[in-house]
């Protein structure tokens, strides 16, 4: 199975951006010369509106070019689950005037529940739950064996556990059902 | 102004057309022909005005490497006031490509025949009603057009030739730029090296051009108060740039200082350099062709430069070919004067307005975005 010629990653930070960016590089294969990491929100505001902003003109461009471009989307739930933040995502689409995702497109919004810092948690070999935040406490700044772990994490190298967090197991499969990617 | 540039069998180019603008921004990834038609026009001025040769204009290695022809073909159109110029150029090399020589070697001026070197080696001058008023056999190694006398019969093909001296090429290396001077100098080096022996130059001959510079500077340098000439003994100069703290303290009292122009970094001699350029050298019929200019410069400092470029061509009548990758540029010019070069599949270059790019987009990316996600094919 061929993967996307290229990769657009949207994320809130650096760690999410830093990890999925491993992720498809490392473990998916993709040339790292195909993926482009969008710009992060930085002091822009509250970084999980910011990407909600960015995600309609990220998926016009995207529809506008090459069929062959994937979008990765990653903002964390926060308290809300996946569905109700990929709802998010549809409510702002729709106040666009744009239509929603199509099953086919190649957009992926991953929703790390509760956050990011979970699925760091669980990577570590911690037995984690999404309703924890794993945030508190921690440092901010990721280091690079971070992005290392949760990359690997998020491509399941080795198999998924089976105690992994459902979020973390729902990534890979729509990674891997919507941008055909494979190792 | 050049309108038309046609080059076959050369380099990367293979029947290759580009239409120029009064501002055109030639774009598109690393080698794909870009610097390589700067190129081409300047060593056609070299050919013509300074008596290039044949073997330096097109050595054997020149040739389109999967291309079996053995004659390499050029061509300009100029337009000069009313007139149309086409210069045309055709050079042929022996089977085994150790020799080559001009065939063919044509100026006209719209229609009209002002010179033509045959196949027979034989170079017919025209009057400027096309009136053939002499011929005579020429070298076929070096061009037949430059060699010519002027006289009061051939004015537009004595004005084609001026024309030429006024194209030049700009290549900056602001770590070459020298302060010293030895004497002043008409046209820089396309590294810009000697710029303060041209700078020089301009001083001497126009002393209000150098005033609007300082003027023009003191907006884009902070704390600059002026340039000077320092007499080292004899003929030689030392360019100097005036600077001032704009803090007035104890330990800085705000009183200018001089340093050296090869003192200062690399980015604030690019910086004075191309604004005297753009200032003191662009002007009616001047074709400047310059380089990736904006390499060195911060990022707050490439849109002042570029839009003050676009100010003076409106104004002077001149001509500028850029090359550039910077987004600063690409963001704001692209879709109206860019031109996209490529070379699919490492073959020819192609080239296409940019805007066809762009309007696929509609706005929903800066340029510089489209272009970095490489959609552009």
């Amino acid at each position: 199975m061929s993967g996307p010629a290229q990769v657009i990653i949207l994320g809130e930070d650096t760690a999410h951006v830093g990890s999925l960016y491993r992720a498809v590089v490392d473990h998916f294969g993709v040339p790292r010369r195909r993926v482009r990491k969008c710009p992060i929100a930085g002091g822009r505001g509250d970084a999980k509106q910011y990407v909600l902003r960015q995600i309609p003109s990220e998926i016009q461009l995207r529809r506008r070019g090459p069929n062959s471009a994937a979008l990765i989307v990653a903002m964390d739930g926060d308290g809300v689950n996946e569905d109700q933040r990929i709802g998010e995502v549809a409510a702002r689409l729709g106040a666009e005037g744009m239509r929603e995702i199509d099953p086919l497109e190649p957009v992926v919004i991953l929703v790390p529940c509760r956050n990011i810092e979970t699925w760091l948690h669980f990577a570590q070999c911690a037995a984690v739950d999404e309703e924890t935040d794993y945030k508190r406490g921690r440092r901010s700044t990721w280091s690079s064996n971070d992005l290392d772990l949760v990359g690997r994490a998020i491509a399941q190298t080795p198999p998924p556990k089976p105690e992994a967090p459902p979020s973390l197991a729902n990534a890979r499969k729509r990674l891997c059902q919507k941008l055909s990617l494979s190792r | 102004m050049i309108k038309k540039l046609y080059i076959d069998n050369y380099r990367c180019f293979s029947n290759f057309e580009l239409t120029l603008d009064p501002l055109t921004l030639l774009l598109g990834p690393n080698g794909a022909g870009k610097t390589s038609v700067l190129e081409v026009i300047d060593a056609l001025r070299q050919f013509i005005s300074e008596g290039l040769s044949v073997e330096a204009l097109t050595p054997a290695q020149s040739m389109t490497r999967w291309n079996t022809r053995l004659e390499q073909r050029f061509s300009m159109s100029v337009e000069l006031g009313f007139e149309e110029f086409v210069y045309e150029l055709v050079v042929k090399h022996t089977p085994d490509r150790s020799k080559r020589k001009v065939l063919t070697e044509r100026l006209t001026c719209s229609g009209t025949q002002l010179f033509h070197f045959d196949e027979q080696a034989i170079g017919h001058l025209c009057d400027d009603n096309g009136t053939e008023r002499a011929q005579a056999p020429f070298d076929w190694s070096r061009s037949t057009l430059g060699v010519l006398r002027s006289g009061p019969d051939n004015t537009k093909l004595t004005q084609f030739r001026d024309w030429l001296d006024r194209i030049q090429l700009v290549r900056p290396n602001p770590r070459s730029m020298e302060s010293r001077s030895e004497k002043s100098a008409a046209l820089f080096d396309p590294s810009l090296r000697d710029f303060a022996g041209w700078l020089r130059g301009r001083f001497e001959e126009d002393p209000s051009g150098p005033y609007g510079l300082v003027e023009e500077l003191k907006q884009v340098l902070d704390g600059f108060v002026g340039l000077k000439n320092l007499s080292l003994g004899g003929d030689l100069r030392r360019l100097e740039v005036q600077l001032r703290s704009s803090e007035d303290t104890e330990s800085f009292p705000g009183k200018p200082y001089s340093v050296a122009f090869d003192e200062l970094s690399d980015g604030q001699k690019l910086l004075i350099s191309l604004y005297a350029i753009l200032l003191l050298s662009l002007s009616t019929e001047k074709v400047l062709l310059i380089d990736e200019p904006d390499n060195y410069l911060g990022l707050a400092e490439v849109q002042p430069w570029f839009n003050r470029l676009q100010d003076v061509l409106l104004t002077s009548g001149g001509q500028t070919v850029v090359v550039s990758h910077h987004p600063e540029i690409l963001n704001q010019a692209a879709a109206q004067s860019g031109r996209w070069l490529s070379r699919p599949g490492n073959a020819h270059v192609r080239v296409r307005p940019f805007r066809e790019i762009a309007d696929k987009f509609e706005g929903a990316a800066p340029n510089a975005e489209i272009i970095a996600r490489g959609w552009t094919e």
